[in-house]
């Protein structure tokens, strides 16, 4: 991997310099200390399943990438506890810790779920294809509305979900 | 499921006497710390204002925005859900957060709210907002219930009286066959049932038991008794398989015939929202699971119950006391094998899917294996199939192993009742008050007595999976095109080429519009250049102009008439393409050159290729003409492909010609080439071009260029240039980029 053309390279930012705010009106603001300041920046992750917390990219509003940052861990704590909460938001992927009740119908799977964002529940439609595996135990559910939500141990679910789940795994 | 959620009355009052006539209001389900909650987004006269509900009468104001401050709102898809913004003269405003459950709401009421901010107080107080309608037909009108993807109608409410009738309409023309089918099943089992009887019941006790004088007579017609049931059995088992195959092979070809035929029909927005595979496996799996149902299924279940009273009937005939120790088992066997085969098959349906991942791995690098071995992956490929193979291994010996632990069991379980007819029966022959014939015929009945039981356990379950089948059989029998010509279409034999966009919008999904507003017009014969961005919605508008989709709002007309009142196949006749991923048919260069039109002659076949620069590298095949291209065409290049399938449009001769990328990703002497045959197609045809190289549109009578689906500029090339905006400025880039290719001196010619 060392030796990628010039174009290949990766601009990092420099954890030291980078300043996460967000507006009185809830937009998100990045500042790259003594250089610029970006009224409304997005961030996302490179491998949003993967590792969530590294590889992050920011863009300006127009859509042009500013630089990558490693990992958000080695961010000032304030502009960390900023960038977690938007990520957060932006990557609206629930995290299924219990599964009330799961049912089939007509090749349907109803859910009711608690998440860490509150009690749930949706329709999975095609199983096959929407819920996928991770590895490890690890499941992503695509309901019908296209919401995603992730199962970080589905062996750890009551025993008739488990038995469910075992049939796509 | 989601429930409509409607806003407080009491609340809505209070609210209108305060702030001005609630215009729209919309339920958002994501709170702002981005928990699940309830969110309400309000418009009113003069404020956008956002609540958050707390209770059945509580809410408690987050946001509140001026109306008159607002230039513009916009949402933004994000990941897994949506935020919709408001631009204000000095501030941007995050209003709210929502899941994907309601983006399409959202997408609707940003667009509603930007019209809203545009209109003055009064206006604004009579504008009426109704939420979206749901039309993509996935919830059932009258359950409610999510429709399944491979369902056009909800399953929950489908009569399935109906459908069954319907399949039997397909078995209808084969009815006397199927009847005489069903009698000889009949004959067969009742012959089946006629042995135990002989020798039980007549051979032990009135010939051996009794030892009448004519004894020795009364055996031979037993045995001649027994060999002429089982002759006649054979006889009729053989027989009724000839038939049973030729019946079922002959309702196979005519179903798949009937839905290939509804396939080929179908628009193309139906294949935009299924999978191949899924499209195939109807082809061929539910087909066969139909014709099971239809040529065993129906007559067997008919047997099976007919057994069960036959055998019943002849066994009280017999002795009622141990006929009814046969019945009071049977709830708890029937029960039984209802969960065995509950359970075995949750068993076996996850062994099912991990065959089918297997296969796709399968799948997957067989067609790659020019990837795999370019960059040497071997190894990794192997461990992949390794993997997917040995869950397939697990899964099938937990299936295997349970299926051979549990049903043993379950056998053994049935079987005891016999051992109480045993001991009860035999006690009663000892007391005198059964005889031994009556007791082996018994267990040999009792056998025959317990299949027909697990069958009919399992009835429901095979029931539903062959309705199941039926009705996504039925459902691309059934499926109508969006595409359709009127009932008198108007005939065009002879399309003179003026095509003409008036105000067309269109999105592959209607509320995320991919083109907007387009207007232009082609006179005959002319040459349009499209040009844009990747994605701009350059195809889409040559899928308009084909007919492939109809359009949202606007008209197209091709020489003054709207093309929905032109035959379809008028337009498709005279329409020729030559795309940039040329998909050729698995079969001969001849063949391929000859597809739209199967009576060409060799000569013709032979014009074409030269005109389209193809000849000269066909001659040096082996096989020349007779080449076979292999599957989608693998064996030739991509730049030899190309123009084979310019020669299959010159050899169409169309009246419009259009050309998507026709000459990308070959290099320069090919380019030249290929464009020196689409140069000679050109001519007096109308044609539309789209590329990315802009030198292959310098012959353009007119250009448009696309951005993010409108027109943002249009005119002759050589205008163009001199505006300097868009067009001139993908000049310059591309002068940059290829200053060594020798295309400035072309750019500059323009320029000049
Ligand atoms: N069948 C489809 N269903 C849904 N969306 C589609 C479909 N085909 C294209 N799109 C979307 O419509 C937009 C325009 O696509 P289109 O193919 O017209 O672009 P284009 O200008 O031809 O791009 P390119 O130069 O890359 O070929 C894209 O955003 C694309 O994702
Ligand atoms: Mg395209």
């Amino acid at each position: 991997m060392s030796n990628l053309p010039e174009f290949g390279d990766l601009q990092y930012l420099d954890p030291q310099d980078v300043i996460f705010s967000y507006s009185t009106s809830g937009i998100l603001r990045f500042t790259y200390k003594d250089k610029y300041c970006v009224i409304k920046a997005d961030a996302g992750c490179c491998f949003p399943l993967k590792m969530p917390e590294r590889y992050i990219w920011v863009k300006d509003s127009k859509n042009k990438e500013l630089g990558l940052i490693k990992s958000i861990n080695e961010l000032e704590l304030n502009s960390k506890e900023i960038l977690k909460d938007y990520l957060y938001k932006r990557y609206y992927m629930p995290n299924i810790h219990g599964v009330n009740k799961l049912t089939e119908e007509f090749g349907l799977w109803y859910f009711d779920a608690e998440t860490d964002r509150g009690p749930r529940s949706f329709v999975v439609k095609d199983p096959r294809q929407n819920i996928i595996n991770l590895g490890k135990g690890r499941l992503l559910v695509i309901d019908v509305d296209g919401n995603r939500f992730n199962i970080n141990d589905y062996t750890l679910l009551s025993a008739d979900v488990v038995m469910m789940l075992d049939r796509l795994v | 499921m989601l429930t409509a959620r409607s806003l407080s009355e009491a609340f809505k009052e209070n609210l209108e006497a305060e702030k001005g006539k609630v215009i729209l209001t919309q339920y958002s389900d994501i709170d702002e710390k981005g928990l699940y909650g309830d969110l309400w987004l309000i418009a009113t006269t003069n404020f956008i204002e956002v609540y958050k509900q707390k209770g059945p009468e509580e809410y408690s104001l987050r946001i509140s925005v001026s109306m008159d401050e607002v230039l513009d709102i916009s949402h933004q898809n994000l990941v897994g859900c949506g935020v919709l913004q408001a631009t204000t003269k000095n501030d941007m405003v995050l209003l709210l957060q929502y899941s994907n459950s309601y983006s399409r709401d959202f997408n609707y009421v940003a667009r509603a709210l930007n019209k809203l901010i545009k209109l003055d107080e009064n206006e604004r107080s009579d504008f009426a907002f109704h939420h979206i309608e749901d039309t993509s037909k996935s919830y059932c009108q009258k359950c409610g219930r999510i429709i399944p993807e491979w369902s056009e109608s909800c399953p929950a409410c489908i009569d399935k009286g109906a459908i069954l009738k319907r399949l039997l309409a397909y078995a209808w023309p084969f009815k006397g066959k199927l009847i005489l089918l069903t009698v000889m099943m009949l004959l067969g089992t009742a012959l089946d049932l006629v042995p135990p009887y002989l020798s039980g019941v007549i051979l032990i006790d009135k010939v051996l038991g009794e030892r009448p004088l004519n004894a020795w007579q009364m055996l031979i017609w037993v045995v001649i008794g027994l060999f002429a049931a089982q002759f006649l059995s054979t006889l009729i088992a053989v027989v009724r398989g000839r038939m049973a195959a030729w019946l079922s092979a002959s309702l196979v070809y005519e179903l798949r015939k009937k839905s290939y035929e509804a396939l080929q029909r179908l628009s193309l927005s139906y294949y935009d929202k299924r999978q191949t595979g899924s499209i195939m496996s109807r082809l061929v799996h539910d087909v066969n699971r139909l014709n099971n149902f239809l040529i065993e299924g129906l007559q067997y279940f008919l047997v099976q119950v007919l057994l069960l009273i036959g055998i019943g009937a002849i066994l009280f005939s017999i002795n009622a006391k141990l006929a009814f120790l046969v019945i009071i088992p049977a709830p708890i066997a029937v029960l039984l094998s209802y969960k065995f085969w509950k359970y075995i098959w949750k068993l076996f349906s996850s062994f099912w899917h991990r065959n089918s991942k297997m296969t796709a791995v399968l799948n997957d690098s067989l067609s790659g294996v020019r990837v795999i071995k370019a960059f040497a992956q071997e190894d990794k490929e192997i461990e992949r199939f390794d993997n997917r193979s040995r869950d397939l291994y697990q899964a099938s010996v937990q299936a295997e192993q349970t299926w051979a632990t549990l049903y043993p069991w379950l056998s053994f379980v049935l079987t005891l009742g016999s051992l109480f007819v045993y001991l009860i029966g035999g006690r009663d022959v000892l007391l005198g008050v059964a005889t031994v014939g009556q007791l082996v015929t018994f267990m040999n009945y009792i056998w025959r007595f317990y299949g027909p039981l697990q069958f009919l356990s399992r009835i429901t379950d095979w029931l539903t999976r062959s309705l199941t089948s039926a009705e996504r059989v039925f459902e691309i029998l059934d499926a109508q095109p969006d595409v359709v010509d009127l009932p008198n279409p108007i005939r065009m034999p002879h399309i003179k080429g003026e095509v003409e966009f008036n105000n067309v919008t269109f999105g592959y999904d209607e509320h995320e519009p991919v083109l907007q507003n387009i207007s232009f017009k082609i006179e005959e014969g002319e040459m349009l250049g499209v040009v844009g961005h990747s994605g701009a919605g350059k195809s889409t508008i040559i899928n308009l102009v084909c007919r492939f989709y109809d359009p949202n709002e606007g008209e197209i007309t091709i020489d003054g008439n709207n093309i929905k009142e032109i035959a379809q196949q008028d337009i498709r006749g005279q329409v020729g393409m030559v795309l940039q991923d040329t998909f050729l048919f698995n079969g001969t260069i001849a063949d391929n050159i000859a597809y739209a039109k199967t009576d060409a002659t060799m000569e013709e076949i032979i014009r074409a290729a030269k005109i389209a620069n193809a000849h000269d590298y066909i001659t040096t095949f082996p096989n020349g003409y007779d080449t076979f291209v292999g599957e989608r065409g693998t064996r030739l290049s991509g730049g030899e492909r190309q123009r084979i399938a310019i020669a299959r449009a010159i050899l169409h001769d169309p009246r419009i010609l259009i050309l998507d990328e026709a000459t990308s990703s070959v290099d320069t002497e090919t380019e030249q080439k290929i464009q020196q045959a689409i140069d000679r197609l050109v001519v007096n045809r109308t044609t539309i071009a789209i590329a990315h190289r802009l030198s292959t549109l310098r012959n353009a009578d007119k250009l448009i260029v696309i951005e993010e689906g409108k027109i943002v500029e249009a005119g002759s090339p050589s205008e163009l240039i001199k505006r300097k905006g868009y067009y001139y400025e993908l000049v310059m880039a591309q002068e940059i980029d290829s200053g060594k290719n020798g295309e400035v001196a072309n750019v500059n010619e323009q320029l000049a």
